[in-house]
C-alpha cells in the first residue's frame, strides 16, 4: 500500500511503507493512521528537498532501523562516528553532494523527519564544511552575524589559548 | 452553561499596551463601572459580552471537555498621538471592567473585539458600531466556528471582529495575546507593566518587514488568537497567503498556500507559533518572563490545548506531529518540534529558512563529527576552536565539545591548561577576576613552561601568589557571556562535563602538574596517561577519590604506578570496566585480585 506525501507545493510522492518508515515520525504516523490512504502533507518541506529525502530513504530503506548509534557512549564516540564515516558508502557521498541550501534543508528535513542516518550524513558533509575555516569564513560561509560583545571575543581567546596548542 | 464557563474573550490588538482584566478580581485603577462605551478618536471600539460566569474558576485552559474562556482582555487600544481611550466592558456587569490604557508611541490604532459567549451558542451583538461590515462574515466565522466545535466544547464562541486599519504588526497582538493569557489567569495588574513592555518588544522583534498584501483582510487577528487559545479558531479560507506572515520574515518554511485541510493549517500555525514563541523566548524579555513563572502558566496552558487539538488531529487521521508536544519548557530541546526557528527575527540578514546550523543539537552532531575529522595524532583543537569564535551560539555549543575529550601532548598546553584552571580557582576564592589577570597569567606560563621539568613545583607556586595579588573587585562585566561570575560557574560546568583526558608522552611531568586535572573533573570516564614516567600513586590515588564514574585507565608506561594506587582505583571506581597497565612493572596480581 503506498503511502503518499505531499509537499508543501502540492506536489504528491508515492512511496512504499518501508521507505517512508524509515523516517521515525512518519512510521508513528503511519501506525496511527491505520489504512487510511491520505496523502500525508507535509508542509515544511519543499518538493525538491522531499524527493531528496525520499531518494535517500529508498536506497537505504533495507538497512537495519537501528543500529543504535549512541554518541554518548563512553567506548569512543569517536570511533563510533569514525565507523561511520568509513561505512558511508560512494552512493551517500554522492547523495549529499549538493549546494549549501540544499543541504541545510535536507538536514532540517532529516531533522524534522527524524531519519537518523540522514540526520547524520548530512551533519557530517556540513563538518565537512567547517574543516580548514576561519572563524570569518564560516560566519561569511554560513551567513551567521557576529554578535559578540565587544571583548568577548578576546576573552574567549584568552581562555582557550591552550586549544590551539599541538 | 456552567459554572466555569463562561466568558469573555477580547482580543485587541493596539499595540502598545495591553491590561487583563478578570472579572471578579479588583479592577485596575482606571475602571469604569458602567458599560459605557465611548469612543474616541481613532481607536475605539467596545465590545459587550454578555455572560460573564459567575464567577468561579476562571481557570484558563483546562477543563477540557469544557469550554472554558479564559479572559483575555487585553484590551488595548490606544492610541499614542491621540491619547485615545476604549473602553472594554463586560456585559454582564459582575465585573464591569472599561479599561482605559494609554500608550505612548504606538502607530497604528485598532481595535477588534471578540467575544465569545459560553454557554449557548448564540452571541449577541451589541456595540451598533462594533461591526462594521464585518458582521457577515462575523456569522460565518461563528458557524464555521460551530461546525468546528461540535462535539467538543460546551459553549461556541463568537468572533466578532471590528474596525480595523492596517495590520502592520501582527505578532504584537499575538504577543498581548500571549501576555494576556498569561495574565488572565493571574492578577491582572501585575501584569500590565509587564504586557506593555513585552508588547513592544514584539514590536520590535516583528516589526520590520510586514508584507502589505495582507491588510485590511479579516481574519488578522484571529490568527493571532487562534496561535494562543485554542478555543477561537477561525477558519481563514480568504488569507492563507498571509497565514504565516506574522511569523518572523523569515520563514518562508512555513508558507504554504492555502487549500489543505482546517486543522492542517492549524497545526502549522501551531507550529509555527511555537517557533515564534519559542525565538521570542530567547529574548531577555522573555527570559525574565520565564523565570517569573508567568510565561510557565502560559505555557501549560499552551500544553493542554496543543494536546487537546491533537487529539483532535489524531482523529481525523491527518498529519500530526506529536513530537512537538513535549517541549515547553526547555528551550534547548525544541529542535524535534520540526524545525521551528530559533533566528532572533530581529537579524534581517539572516538567512530566509531556518537553518539547521542554529538549532543547537544539530549543532552539537556537526562539531562532533569535526572533532572527529582531526587526525589521531593532531592533538590541537583548532578546529573547534575556530568555530567557537563564530558567534555567541556556536560558542556556547562548541565548547560543550571541545571540553568533553582533552588531549594533551604537549606540555605548554598542559601548562597552559591547568593554569587556567587554577586561576579560576583563585576567582573562586575571592569571587571575582580582574579583567586583564589572564594575560598576565598567561605571560607567566608561556614563560615558565619552558622549563617544564625542572622546578615546574615552585613556579606554579610563585604564579598562584602572584595571581592572588592581581586579583581586584571587578564588577563591571557582570552578566556578559564572559563576566568573571559566570565564566568561573561555566568552568565548572564544563569541567564536570570533561569525560576524558589523555595525557600522551608527557615524560616530565609530575603529579604536582596535574593534581588540579583530577580534583576538577568529576565526571571523568576514561583516562589515558600514555608512558608519563614521573607520575605516581598519588595521582592515581586522587583519581580514585575524585573520578567515581571513571570507566577506563590507561596507564601504560607508567611504571611507578603500584599496587597502591591500583587498589584504591579497584575499591572506589564500581564502574570500572577496562584497566591497561602494559609496562607497569611495579603493579602485581595483588591489586589486581582485588
Amino acid at each position: 500500500m503506498p503511502i503518499i506525501l505531499q509537499a508543501y507545493d502540492d506536489k504528491e510522492f508515492k512511496v512504499d511503507k518501508q521507505t517512508a518508515e524509515r523516517s521515525l515520525v512518519l512510521k508513528s504516523m503511519i501506525e496511527r493512521a491505520g489504512d487510511s490512504i491520505a496523502p500525508i502533507p507535509l508542509p515544511k518541506l519543499s518538493s525538491l528537498v522531499l524527493e531528496k529525502v525520499i531518494m535517500f530513504c529508498k536506497h537505504h530503506k533495507a538497512d537495519q532501523v537501528d543500529k543504535s548509534k549512541d554518541y554518548e557512549d563512553i567506548l569512543g564516540p569517536r570511533k563510533m562516528r569514525n565507523g561511520l564515516i568509513r561505512d558511508m558508502d560512494e552512493w551517500d557521498k554522492e547523495f549529499i553532494k549538493v549546494d549549501k541550501d540544499l543541504l541545510m534543508d535536507i538536514v532540517m528535513a532529516a531533522n524534522f523527519l527524524d531519519i537518523k542516518n540522514l540526520l547524520d550524513i548530512g551533519c557530517l558533509a556540513i563538518a565537512y564544511m567547517l574543516t580548514g575555516k576561519t572563524p570569518e569564513e564560516i560566519r561569511a560561509t554560513f551567513g551567521i552575524p557576529k554578535d559578540f560583545a565587544p571583548g568577548e571575543e578576546e576573552r574567549i581567546e584568552q581562555e582557550h589559548a591552550w586549544a590551539l596548542r599541538p | 452553561m456552567g459554572n466555569n464557563s463562561n466568558s469573555i474573550s477580547t482580543n485587541n490588538n493596539s499595540i502598545r499596551t495591553s491590561v487583563a482584566i478578570v472579572p471578579g478580581e479588583l479592577p485596575p485603577p482606571g475602571m469604569q463601572s458602567n458599560s459605557v462605551f465611548r469612543r474616541k478618536k481613532r481607536s475605539s471600539s467596545i465590545v459587550t459580552t454578555s455572560s460573564v460566569a459567575s464567577s468561579s474558576g476562571m481557570s484558563m485552559s483546562s477543563n477540557s471537555g469544557r469550554h472554558t474562556k479564559s479572559i483575555r482582555p487585553g484590551c488595548t487600544s490606544n492610541i499614542s498621538g491621540t491619547n485615545a481611550r476604549s473602553y472594554y466592558t463586560t456585559g454582564n456587569s459582575s465585573a464591569q471592567s472599561g479599561y482605559s490604557s494609554n500608550a505612548s508611541g504606538a502607530t497604528n490604532s485598532r481595535t477588534s473585539i471578540t467575544s465569545s459567549i459560553a454557554g449557548e451558542s448564540t452571541y449577541h451583538d451589541h456595540g451598533s458600531n462594533s461591526n462594521h461590515g464585518n458582521k457577515a462574515r462575523t456569522i460565518t466565522n461563528n458557524q464555521q466556528y460551530r461546525q468546528h466545535f461540535t462535539g467538543h466544547g460546551s459553549s461556541t464562541p463568537v468572533i466578532n471582529s471590528t474596525q480595523q486599519e492596517a495590520m502592520k504588526r501582527r505578532l504584537s497582538l499575538f504577543k498581548s495575546v500571549a501576555a494576556g493569557g498569561t495574565r488572565a489567569g493571574s492578577s491582572s495588574r501585575r501584569g500590565s507593566a509587564f504586557s506593555a513592555k513585552s508588547q513592544e518588544t514584539a514590536v520590535n522583534l516583528t516589526g520590520i518587514n510586514r508584507p502589505d498584501g495582507f491588510v485590511e483582510e479579516e481574519g488578522y487577528n484571529e490568527h493571532e488568537y487562534d496561535g494562543e487559545d485554542d478555543d477561537m479558531h477561525l477558519d481563514e479560507d480568504d488569507d492563507h497567503d498571509d497565514h504565516f506572515d506574522y511569523d518572523y520574515n523569515d520563514n518562508d518554511f512555513y508558507e504554504h498556500d492555502g487549500g489543505d485541510e482546517q486543522e492542517d493549517e492549524e497545526l502549522d500555525q501551531e507550529q509555527g507559533y511555537s517557533g515564534a514563541y519559542n525565538a521570542m523566548l530567547t529574548r531577555d524579555v522573555e527570559l525574565e518572563l520565564y523565570r517569573s513563572g508567568q510565561m510557565h502558566q502560559c505555557l501549560n496552558s499552551r500544553r493542554i490545548r496543543q494536546l487537546r487539538r491533537r487529539q483532535r488531529l489524531l482523529s481525523n487521521n491527518s498529519n500530526s506531529n506529536d513530537n512537538n508536544s513535549s517541549n515547553e519548557n526547555s528551550m534547548f530541546y525544541r529542535i524535534r518540534s520540526g524545525g521551528c526557528a530559533i533566528i532572533p527575527p530581529s537579524l534581517p540578514e539572516y538567512e530566509k529558512r531556518p537553518s539547521p546550523i542554529q538549532l543547537p543539537e544539530i549543532l552539537h552532531l556537526v562539531f562532533q563529527f569535526l572533532v572527529d575529522f582531526t587526525p589521531a595524532d593532531d592533538y590541537s583543537q583548532r578546529e573547534i576552536y575556530n568555530c567557537m569564535l563564530v558567534s555567541k551560539q556556536w560558542y556556547l555549543v562548541a565548547q560543550k565539545t571541545l571540553w568533553r575529550e582533552i588531549r594533551f601532548r604537549n606540555p605548554i598546553k598542559l601548562g597552559l591548561f591547568v593554569d587556567l584552571l587554577k586561576r579560576t580557582d583563585t576567582v573562586e576564592c575571592l569571587g571575582i577576576e580582574k579583567n586583564h589577570h589572564s594575560q598576565q597569567g598567561q605571560h607567566q606560563v608561556l614563560t615558565s613552561k619552558f622549563q617544564v621539568g625542572n622546578s615546574r613545583h615552585q613556579h606554579h607556586q610563585q604564579r598562584i601568589a602572584v595571581g592572588r595579588n592581581e586579583v581586584i573587585p571587578d564588577e563591571q562585566d557582570e552578566g556578559t557571556i564572559m563576566s568573571p561570575g559566570t565564566m568561573q560557574k561555566r568552568l565548572r560546568e564544563r569541567a564536570n562535563a570533561v569525560k576524558r583526558i589523555v595525557l600522551h608522552k608527557l615524560k616530565l611531568i609530575e603529579d604536582k602538574d596535574i593534581l588540579p586535572l583530577t580534583s576538577w573533573f568529576h565526571n571523568l570516564q576514561i583516562i589515558e596517561f600514555y608512558i608519563c614516567e614521573k607520575l605516581t600513586d598519588k595521582i592515581v590515588v586522587s583519581v580514585a577519590e575524585n573520578c567515581p564514574q571513571l570507566q577506563q585507565l590507561l596507564v601504560p608506561g607508567c611504571s611507578k604506578v603500584t599496587d597502591v594506587g591500583i587498589s584504591q582505583i579497584a575499591l572506589r571506581c564500581p564502574r570500572m570496566k577496562h584497566l591497561d597497565l602494559r609496562a607497569c612493572s611495579n603493579v602485581s596480581d595483588e591489586s589486581l585480585t582485588l
